[in-house]
């Protein structure tokens, strides 16, 4: 829902078929794509934006599509020791790392990096939730102290 | 549960998480989104994929290292911050994978009793 809810306003204009579509390839890296390359810098507002968003999001159902098969066919004979368990956080690393450009990302990642270890344990996932908000007011709250320093600075 | 009750499942399943992934997106053009909830979204995808990754790296594995009683896999933190400098430099999903994952089997090899 927040991945929608953050997503909306690059995709605002378009027809009702389309926003099917892109509801339906919503996925953590469909999401961390758009918005690493749609949401600021060079490319922000670009107008052919939601045909790089239908390729790398068609892309991505295809191998899902493909690997999940595979997964479940061999996947259980790839032995526990090799650890490509260890990919998921690490796909998440390689799309992360580069969008922490600001003071204000750097706090909302690491309030949440706190928060989601603090509140694992609580059931339903829903230590993900809190530490989601718990980063997305570290961010707001870095970036107003930012943007007071600059202002008493241009006075 | 028979077959036609777990294909109904899936197919509410299916519903259930499209229904939340259309929620924000079928906003009209010009439906007013608070100026300050913008602001917060920009944050999301900072905020949601650390806390993804965090217990993850921190929270599984074999323990390794131990501070204050509460032990971790210093491996798998080691390769994800290398992982993660490689992310930041490189911007390359493969090279970011390759070397969390070689430096974290390197190092079970050579680091591991």
């Amino acid at each position: 829902m927040m991945y929608s809810a953050a997503v909306a306003p690059l995709f605002a204009s378009l027809t009702m078929r389309w926003k099917c579509v892109i509801g339906y390839l919503l996925t953590d890296h469909a999401f961390a794509l758009a918005m690493a390359r749609f949401a600021s810098g060079e490319s922000a507002g670009h107008p052919h934006r939601r045909w790089h968003y239908l390729g790398a999001g068609s892309l991505m159902w295809i191998v899902w599509q493909i690997s999940i098969t595979a997964g479940a066919i061999i996947g259980l004979k790839v032995p526990a020791s090799w650890s490509l368990e260890f990919l998921i956080p690490l796909v998440f690393i390689a799309l992360v790392a580069p969008a922490l450009t600001t003071r204000a990302h750097l706090a909302a990642a690491g309030c949440a990096t706190a928060v989601s270890l603090a509140a694992v344990s609580l059931p339903l996932k829903s230590g993900l939730l809190l530490a989601a908000l718990a980063g997305v007011a570290g961010g707001l709250i870095v970036e107003h102290f930012a943007q007071t320093a600059a202002r008493s600075r241009a006075a | 549960m028979n077959t036609w009750q777990t294909w109904l499942t899936l197919l509410g399943m299916g519903a259930v998480t499209f229904a939340i992934r259309m929620s924000f997106i079928l906003l009209p053009a010009d439906a007013k989104v608070p100026p300050m909830l913008k602001r917060a979204l920009v944050y999301v995808a900072a905020a949601v994929l650390p806390a993804l990754i965090a217990p993850d790296v921190l929270l599984r594995g074999t323990v390794t290292a131990t501070i204050n009683g509460w032990g971790f896999d210093a491996l798998r933190l080691a390769a994800a911050i290398l992982a993660g400098i490689v992310a930041w430099k490189t911007r390359s999903v493969f090279a970011t994978l390759g070397t969390g994952l070689g430096a974290l089997l390197l190092m079970r090899c050579f680091l591991l009793p």
